[in-house]
Formats: C-alpha cells, sequence, structure tokens
C-alpha cells in the first residue's frame, strides 16, 4: 500500500515536469547540431548552449517540482494524502533526480553520439567534457537538496545564485591545479588520467552526499506546514 | 474499536506570538462537530495536529484509534482532509485529480464522483485554473466526498462560498451522516452552519478550549431574558446569569446556565420579564468570547 | 417539504416537531405509516443528527410518533392523532390569547365577546363560495 502512493507520487511529478525535461533534452540537443556545422565558432556556441540547457534545468526543475509545491500551496493536497514527512522527501528527491539523470543521461548519449559518430569534437574531449557535464549534475543536487530541506523559495534561489557563479570558479580551480585537463583535450584519442579518475570519483562522491544529508534532514523534521 | 473518532488530551503546542493550551477534545464516532472560533483562535493549528502535520509539544492525539503524528499514514487512509489554503494543481483538469484519487483509493466512488460533478456544476475536462474560487472549492471537496472516508476532517469548507454553493455543501456533509459510523470534524466562521448542522460544539478562543459539548443542550443553557425594572427595585444577581445591560428602567440579562425557574425569581424580587428569548449561535459566540476575555483580563 | 426558516425564533427541534405534527394533522403522514428514521430525515433536511433526535423524542412523549425497536419509527397508531394535535395546537393559542388579554387589562366578558365576533366573520368567509 505504501509504495504505491510514492509511485504514484512520483508518477505525478513526472506528469507535471514532462514538458521541462523534454523541452531540455530538444535545447540541448538543438545545442549538439549547432556543432555539426563545424568551425570554432559554431563548436563555442554549441558547447556553451549545451552547457546552458543543463544549467536551465538544474534551476528549473527543483523550482517547479519543489519549492512550487509549497508555493502554489498544493503541499496540503499531498500531505492529506497517506504519506509522511520523510515519504514525501523521499518521493521528491527520487522524482527530481530521477528526471534530471533522464535527460542527463539522454544528452549525455547524444553528445557521445555526436563525437565518436559524427565527429564534432576530437575524442580527447571526453573526459573533461564528461567533468563538466558533472557540473549541473552537482548543482542540481545542491539546488534541489536546498529547495527540499529549506522550504523557502528564499533559500532556493539563494543556492541557484551561488551555484551558478561557481561553475567557473570550480573549472578555473581544477585546471589550476590540474593543467593536464585542458592540454588533451584536443587529441585524438581519450586520455583517462588517475588525475581524471580522481575528479570523477570526487564529483560522484558530492552528489551522493549531497543526496545522503537532503534524506537525513528531510527526516528530522517535526511539521511539513 | 474505540467510540470515539478524534481525542485530543492535553495538547499543548508554542509559538512564537501564539500557543495552544491543554486542547481537549472527543468526536464521537457517527456525529459531526463544529469547531468554532474568532480568527487566530487555534482552529487550524488544532486540526494540523491531529491530522498530524503538526507535531504537538505535549499531549495525547489519537484518530480513528491511530496515535499521531506517529501513525499518520495508516490514519490518512480513513481521513479525508481539505484545508482553505490547499490548492489542487492549476495546469491539470478536474479529470486528472479525479483519475488520481481513483488509483490511489480503493474506497473511492465513481458513480458518487460524476453525480457529483453534475450537482456541483464543474467540468472534468476544465483545467483546475479556470475555475472561480467557488468552484474551486467544491472541486476539493468533491475529492474527498468521493472517497467516502470514515473521517471528514475540514478546515473552514464553506469560507468564501456564495450561499447556493455552501447549501451544496452542506447537503452532501449532512448526507454523510446517513451511514452509521461516519464522523466529520469541520470548522467554520460560519455560525449559521455550524448550528444547523453540528451534533457538537466546541468553541475556542485564544488558544483555549471554552466550551465544547452536544448542540441541542448547548443551545438550551443560553436565553436573553428582556427585563423591566421598576423604580425601587434592584436588579438581583442571580446564578446562571452571565451579564446584564440595563438602560433606564429596560434591562437584558444573558443566561449561559439557564433554568426554566429564573424568570420566577426575577419576578419575585419585583423585576418584570417581559420575554424569555433563545439565542443564535452567533450571539452566544460573541458573549461567550467577550465573557471569557474578560475573566482572562480581569 | 421540510423547512427551517432562519427567521423563526424558536429553536430548530421545535420548527420540525411542528411541521411533523403538520404532516400527521392534514393527513399526509397517515396514522400507523412508517416515518423516515432518524439519520434520513436528518440528510433530508440538512440539519444534526441530535437535533431531530430531540424531536422524535418529544414527539413520542408527547404520543405522535412510536419507536418499535428494530422496525424503526412510526405514527401513532392513534386514530385520534390528528385531531389531537390541532387540539394541542388550539389549546396553545386560546392560552396566548388570555394571557394578552390579562395583561392588556381585558375583561373575561370582553374577551368572550371578542372571540364571538371573531368566529363568526370566520365562519361566514369559510361559508363563502371560492
Amino acid at each position: 500500500m505504501k509504495t504505491n502512493v510514492m509511485l504514484e507520487l512520483v508518477w505525478k511529478d513526472v506528469q507535471l515536469q514532462r514538458w521541462t525535461i523534454i523541452l531540455t533534452i530538444v535545447a540541448g540537443a538543438a545545442a549538439l547540431a549547432v556543432l555539426l556545422i563545424g568551425g570554432q565558432t559554431p563548436v563555442v556556441i554549441g558547447t556553451v548552449f549545451f552547457f546552458v540547457s543543463l544549467v536551465f534545468c538544474a534551476c528549473l526543475l527543483p523550482l517547479q517540482n519543489i519549492v512550487n509545491e509549497r508555493k502554489k500551496q498544493t503541499l496540503p493536497f499531498i500531505m492529506s494524502l497517506p504519506v509522511s514527512s520523510a515519504q514525501y522527501g523521499a518521493v521528491k528527491l527520487v522524482s527530481s533526480v530521477g528526471m534530471f539523470l533522464l535527460l542527463w543521461l539522454a544528452l549525455l548519449g547524444a553528445a557521445l553520439y555526436m563525437i565518436l559518430n559524427r565527429h564534432v569534437l576530437p575524442h580527447g574531449a571526453i573526459p573533461t567534457g564528461l567533468i563538466i557535464m558533472n557540473f549541473p549534475l552537482i548543482g542540481f543536487c545542491l539546488i534541489t537538496g536546498t529547495a527540499l530541506v529549506a522550504e523557502s523559495e528564499g533559500w532556493g534561489t539563494a543556492a541557484m545564485a551561488v551555484v551558478n557563479s561557481s561553475y567557473w570558479l570550480v573549472w578555473y580551480l581544477l585546471v589550476s591545479h590540474i593543467p593536464s585537463l585542458t592540454q588533451t583535450w584536443a587529441s585524438p584519442v581519450a586520455v583517462w588520467t588517475p588525475a581524471v579518475f580522481k575528479i570523477l570519483g570526487v564529483e560522484f562522491g558530492v552528489v551522493v552526499l549531497i543526496l545522503a544529508l537532503t534524506l537525513y534532514l528531510q527526516s528530522r523534521k517535526r511539521s511539513f506546514i | 474499536m474505540t467510540d470515539y473518532a478524534i481525542e485530543l488530551e492535553g495538547v499543548c503546542k508554542s509559538y512564537p506570538f501564539f500557543e495552544l493550551q491543554n486542547i481537549a477534545l472527543q468526536l464521537q464516532r457517527g456525529t459531526i462537530m463544529g469547531l468554532i472560533g474568532p480568527n487566530g483562535a487555534g482552529k487550524s493549528t488544532t486540526i494540523r495536529i491531529l491530522m498530524g502535520l503538526v507535531h504537538q509539544d505535549r499531549g495525547e492525539v489519537r484518530v480513528l484509534g491511530h496515535r499521531m503524528p506517529q501513525e499518520q499514514i495508516a490514519a490518512k487512509w480513513d481521513i479525508g482532509f481539505a484545508s482553505e489554503d490547499m490548492r489542487l494543481y492549476d495546469v491539470m483538469t478536474m479529470g486528472w485529480h479525479i483519475h488520481f484519487m481513483k488509483s490511489m483509493y480503493q474506497s473511492w466512488d465513481d458513480a458518487y464522483a460524476q453525480l457529483l460533478l453534475k450537482r456541483f456544476g464543474l467540468n472534468a475536462e476544465q483545467k483546475i485554473k479556470g475555475l472561480s474560487h467557488g468552484q474551486r472549492v467544491k472541486a476539493t471537496l468533491l475529492l474527498v466526498f468521493a472517497r467516502r472516508p470514515k473521517l471528514l476532517v475540514l478546515d473552514e469548507p464553506t469560507t468564501g462560498l456564495d450561499p447556493v454553493a455552501r447549501h451544496e455543501i452542506l447537503r452532501e456533509l449532512t448526507a454523510v451522516m446517513v451511514e452509521d459510523g461516519r464522523s466529520v470534524l469541520f470548522s467554520s466562521h460560519n455560525t449559521q452552519d455550524v448550528e444547523q448542522i453540528s451534533d457538537q460544539i466546541t468553541f475556542i478562543d485564544r488558544g483555549r478550549i471554552l466550551d465544547s459539548m452536544d448542540k441541542e443542550a448547548y443551545l438550551d443553557r443560553w436565553r436573553r431574558l428582556r427585563l423591566e425594572v421598576p423604580d425601587g427595585v434592584v436588579l438581583p444577581p442571580l446564578p446562571g446569569i452571565i451579564g446584564v445591560r440595563q438602560s433606564g428602567r429596560l434591562a437584558v440579562a444573558t443566561a449561559n446556565a439557564f433554568m426554566p425557574h429564573l424568570p420566577s425569581e426575577y419576578e419575585n424580587s419585583g423585576v418584570r420579564v417581559h420575554a424569555v428569548e433563545n439565542m443564535t449561535l452567533e450571539e452566544i459566540f460573541v458573549a461567550n468570547v467577550e465573557r471569557s476575555r474578560e475573566e482572562v483580563n480581569a | 417539504m421540510f423547512i427551517i426558516s432562519q427567521t423563526d425564533k424558536r429553536p430548530m427541534y421545535l420548527q420540525i416537531m411542528e411541521q411533523i405534527k403538520q404532516q400527521v394533522a392534514v393527513g399526509n403522514w397517515a396514522s400507523g405509516q412508517a416515518i423516515p428514521s432518524i439519520r434520513q430525515l436528518a440528510a433530508d433536511i440538512g440539519v444534526s443528527v441530535i437535533t431531530v433526535k430531540r424531536a422524535y423524542l418529544e414527539l413520542e412523549r408527547e404520543g405522535v410518533i412510536v419507536t418499535r425497536q428494530g422496525k424503526g419509527c412510526f405514527v401513532a397508531s392513534d386514530a385520534e392523532v390528528g385531531t389531537r394535535i390541532r387540539e394541542q395546537e388550539l389549546a396553545q393559542h386560546l392560552e396566548q390569547a388570555a394571557r394578552s388579554a390579562a395583561l392588556l387589562g381585558i375583561s373575561q366578558k370582553n374577551l368572550e365577546k371578542r372571540i364571538r365576533a371573531i368566529y363568526d366573520r370566520v365562519a361566514d368567509a369559510e361559508k363563502e363560495p371560492v
């Protein structure tokens, strides 16, 4: 009985957010398509807008899926259903992360297809590209976790502002400490150094940490409303 | 199986500027309780506590035999809840919401839902954002009614509704009572609604329960006596009278513990009783709140 | 058929009792006939169960209705019920008239004269072709 309710709620979120997901995938794919034109400017425009679609969705999805439940006052309706606060938090995490991961994987697949089959970029771009693609994923988890735990639009927006301004800073710090990242991205062969694996490992760990912390903090709450 | 659908005992909750103190409340199965009180009295907080949405600082809460908030999931299967601040999903249709509830609750009565759609003048294909305030409230209540839950907990179900819509909702609420064993708790400002359909009335003001009892017995305790006080006669203070207003030779006494011999006691002391009138719940409400606030301030 | 009036100053249960008595007095509810259960009537009128319960209790005390355990509620099978109700009503009106007269200081003879005049007027009106 319990799992049924939670699944219904996850499905409800998917139904409500489906257009956001679809449009993000379409925008990302369109950005990738620009790369087909070839030449430096299209490559820059395409990769930048590809990244921007992910960043945009990383902000929009938590806003629509989590903040709006409180803002649009649909939360009492959900809370009248047979769910607890902890279950609600789990449902939101599952639906939010699930949907974002879905589009992230779809876009990753599209990007890999473009690089491997359509040769829009050298293979050397793959490791670094993967590292950079994880940024919006981490950012998304941070914004989602904050929005869910802090229960306010203000904090959610603050998280968005902090996250969005941090992307370049983090990239800059990474590159200054590990120059090999930018040195190999023009190579025709993907270069998987230990440094790359370490960074990917840390990124994965950060995602898990943020999600676990969110679940924990959510379960400690005493009131929903 | 307990006799009570809702039991609150010694429930306390503190907020920075408001405190719910020692709330004790019992709703008998198969009855309707009307919870009335001024704005900010604590009606919504009490309701949220019994729904398990807010954890009480102290005190026992049992709803349909389940301890709240610990067993709220089990309890909520049989509770239909609607509050004034609750909204549905604007971008979705009425039909979507019906389907959503149907897939979640086995007790969903689709035939009744369709009947209510017609009765309330709602359209399944219409998006929620296109509904007027009254239609939206009715839509929310439809989703509660069609589940046929054992207990309905409604926070201000008729507030802001036009007379026709109010009448429709009251009709459905009294219809719930035909089935023995189903209970309703609703809060309202509208003393007329509460007076008409409640079996029990609970008065709350400034975080405290003033009265909680059987409606008929309660209404029977209150009277307004119109008196004429001739010159040289002094109005005697009688037990059961909580307030007297005098202007020259005319006086109005309010009784909150009326006894049939009260008028004759006045007559015996030389006061003439012109009329003994029943009071409406609204008049009782105001008199009660004023009196309790005086007592607290004294 | 039952309507609770908000402008009527009497408590709801009394209004219900009066309307039930009217149903019996005019013969809509025949003596011995089954009447709606308390819960059903409450839902039909749109009032609380406790109010109808009280009305039924008082009506049973007055001998207008009877409750048979397990079978439900019925109009008293006593054929005189309708007449008795009307008699009760008349008694109430007469008492009120007498009280008002006393308060106004009208003598018994004067009151009798006035009642006679009114009765004649009403009787004539009844005889008139509709």
